[in-house]
């Protein structure tokens, strides 16, 4: 089933958040993660696509087939909510059968296709239990169970994992894009965790204030990010972000001046911190603060006024001195440019030619991967 | 454990009032049932807690005795009772669910004025139902005093109905659609079941104002026949002559409690839970 949403538009107004002329096609079997920042507008979009939200303008095609004033009940939609909406007054086996009764499916069938889902979310063993006495976790599959037992035409996830503890996040997000591989089902899945979004997607698209910023894979995204906001949003810990003029403009020029000699008001250069070379380079920065993330310290620099963020491996954080002069330098190769006013990423040759990237960047462009 | 912590005086505080409230409110009951197994004429003052003989005569008198006031009054009282229960419920269910869930431009003024409206005794309606039975030809007839009962139960019904709905996560109903149900399956399977508690709350409320209510069918039912109990006894007792007689009175009146006392024994908790229904509805 390929999902195509055209053109919509919600107004504040409505207790929801306003959306504005948002375009976005899924193409069968994929799954896009819509991200953004509380407030973009991505769980109205899953109200429109779901049918609960009516909107000013915009549509909604199933297959080429506009379905836009079709009724919730009646788009074959299943949907994973954020607080699971499991009915309490049922046990976890009429949660499962609900809309396969609605269907009117003959009571045996059902039972059987309960059976199915549940062993494909393993709950089975949990099917004469009631709500109240499940782990967020458990709710979680059974409201996954009952999303694709009548073996919807999309599935829609809002925030599906965010309610669940940290260390089962990680493991149920796998599970969940292996089950949408198995099952090849087109789905959007909605999240404000940047992560989560690289984790599983085909293709990410990253909102802001009602409109996608970012349309791309996972890949390109983190690599190339197509956008000012989407350079800032994606990617933890956050890209270095540098004005070609103000406070920043030594360091930018400094760091960018081979590459952009024009380098001018309007202009912002960024670096992803991983990115940073420390230890050898053509600049001396001060070292700050040093936090350990695990494999890696984020150290924080100062050159002149301006701050750098440095992604370091443990071996090479160690000889670094608090207060303690190093090196610095970055790769041209790694330097992303955006227009300050437009948000829009810029291409800068070696001849300082410059090119406005589109905001749905071709896949396959780069496939660089993230953290290289 | 409890979440605060008493002195001992304020614990003996708390007895001595618990025990005073239970004094004040099971006394007059207490009596009620000792004159009314008491013989028939014994004299009633001064006060004795304890009859020196009990007797279930008046009871039997009451019921099917020679000066009986016999089952029909009952039987009416439960008929109203019971007919005013079921209109207020369905009323209450669905001016509850418009005001709990569509966003009506008054919601919020209608239910504080239907609230208003609940607290408005029985009496300040009665001149106007009498005027509009007399001219709609209700006017002694057992509907009107049905509706005319609902009427006053209904608005009470709906405010409580609304806050029971609103406890009722509009997901739930989201979940319901997107599972392929209809308005009417959505209802039958999701909605009803998690507000049983409150339409439990409302029916009974409604079946004991309608049980107990004395002056609108004083008024409404001049037609002994159809009179309920509570009418039927003032009347049965100035009949049987000499003075009162307060152990029959009593009798009536026991015969008359029973059921609300029934009630509450059997739906006790849930009433009590309707305080939070959070309790509910948890998940």
């Amino acid at each position: 089933m390929k999902l195509e949403i055209q053109d919509l538009s919600v107004d504040y107004g409505s207790q929801v958040a306003a959306v504005r002329g948002l375009n976005l096609a899924v193409g069968d079997g994929e799954l896009v993660v819509v991200v953004g920042p509380s407030g973009c507008g991505k769980t109205t979009t899953l109200g429109f696509v779901s049918g609960f939200i009516k909107a000013k303008s915009g549509r909604v095609l199933f297959d080429g087939v506009d379905v836009t004033d079709r009724p919730p009940q009646q788009r074959g939609i299943g949907y994973v909510f954020q607080d699971y909406a499991i009915y309490p007054h049922m046990t976890v086996r009429e949660n499962i059968r609900f809309p396969l009764d609605a269907a009117k499916m003959p009571r045996r069938d059902a039972e059987r296709e309960v059976e199915k889902a549940a062993e494909l979310v393993r709950v089975k063993e949990l099917l004469a239990r009631r709500p109240h006495q499940l782990s967020g976790g458990q709710r979680q599959r059974v409201a996954l169970a009952r999303a694709l037992v009548k073996q919807p035409t999309v599935l829609l996830l809002d925030e599906p994992l965010s309610n669940l503890d940290a260390h089962i996040r990680v493991d149920v997000r796998a599970e969940i894009r292996q089950l949408q591989l198995d099952l090849k089902i087109t789905t959007i899945f909605v999240t404000h965790d940047q992560a989560e979004a690289l984790a599983i997607a085909d293709q990410v698209a990253v909102m802001s204030e009602g409109r996608i910023v970012a349309l791309t894979s996972p890949a390109v995204l983190y690599a190339r990010p197509p956008s000012l906001f989407a350079a800032r949003f994606i990617g933890s810990p956050q890209i270095n972000l540098w004005a070609a003029a103000g406070p920043d403009e030594a360091l930018a020029r400094a760091i960018a001046g081979r590459i952009a000699p024009g380098a001018t008001a309007g202009l912002l250069v960024g670096v992803r911190p991983e990115h940073v070379q420390v230890g050898r380079g053509r600049l001396n920065a001060i070292v700050g603060l040093r936090e350990q993330l695990g494999r890696d310290y984020l150290v924080h620099l100062t050159v002149g006024r301006s701050s750098i963020r440095a992604l370091v491996p443990a071996a090479e954080a160690a000889p670094l001195s608090a207060d303690g002069e190093v090196a610095i330098d970055v790769d041209p190769v790694h330097l992303h440019f955006f227009e300050a006013d437009t948000g829009r990423r810029l291409e800068i040759n070696a001849a300082g030619a410059r090119r406005v990237e589109p905001l749905e960047a071709a896949a396959s462009v780069s496939e660089g991967g993230p953290a290289t | 454990m409890d979440l605060v912590r008493f002195t001992r005086w304020q614990r003996v505080a708390r007895a001595v009032f618990i025990v005073a409230a239970l004094i004040f409110t099971l006394l007059p009951l207490s009596w009620l049932i000792s004159i009314a197994i008491r013989p028939s004429g014994t004299a009633v003052f001064p006060i004795t807690l304890l009859p020196s003989t009990v007797t279930l005569d008046n009871l039997r008198e009451v019921l099917v005795g020679s000066n009986r006031l016999g089952f029909t009054p009952f039987v009416n009282a439960a008929l109203y009772g019971t007919s005013s229960a079921v209109i207020t419920m369905i009323a209450s269910i669905l001016g509850g669910y418009a005001l709990a869930r569509y966003n009506l431009r008054a919601g919020e003024s209608m239910l504080t004025v239907i609230l208003a409206l609940s607290f408005l005794p029985a009496v300040s309606r009665i001149v106007p139902i009498f005027i509009l039975f007399s001219y709609s030809g209700l006017y002694g007839t057992q509907l009107g005093v049905i509706l005319a009962y609902a009427a006053g139960a209904t608005p009470l019904g709906i405010w409580l109905m609304a806050g029971a709905f609103r406890q009722i996560p509009i997901r739930l109903e989201q979940a319901a659609r997107i599972d392929g149900a209809g308005v009417v399956l959505t209802t039958r399977r999701i909605i009803l079941p998690l507000a049983i508690p409150g339409i439990l709350v409302v029916t009974t409320l409604a079946f004991i104002d309608g049980w107990n209510a004395f002056s609108l069918p004083l008024i409404l039912l001049p037609n002994q026949n159809v009179q309920p109990y509570t009418v039927a006894l003032q009347k049965y007792v100035g009949d049987i002559g000499f003075g009162i007689n307060w152990p029959l009175l009593a009798a009536g009146s026991l015969l008359g409690l029973i059921p609300v006392l029934t009630l509450f024994a059997l739906l006790q908790r849930r009433l009590v839970r309707v305080g939070g229904l959070g309790g509910a509805i948890k998940g």
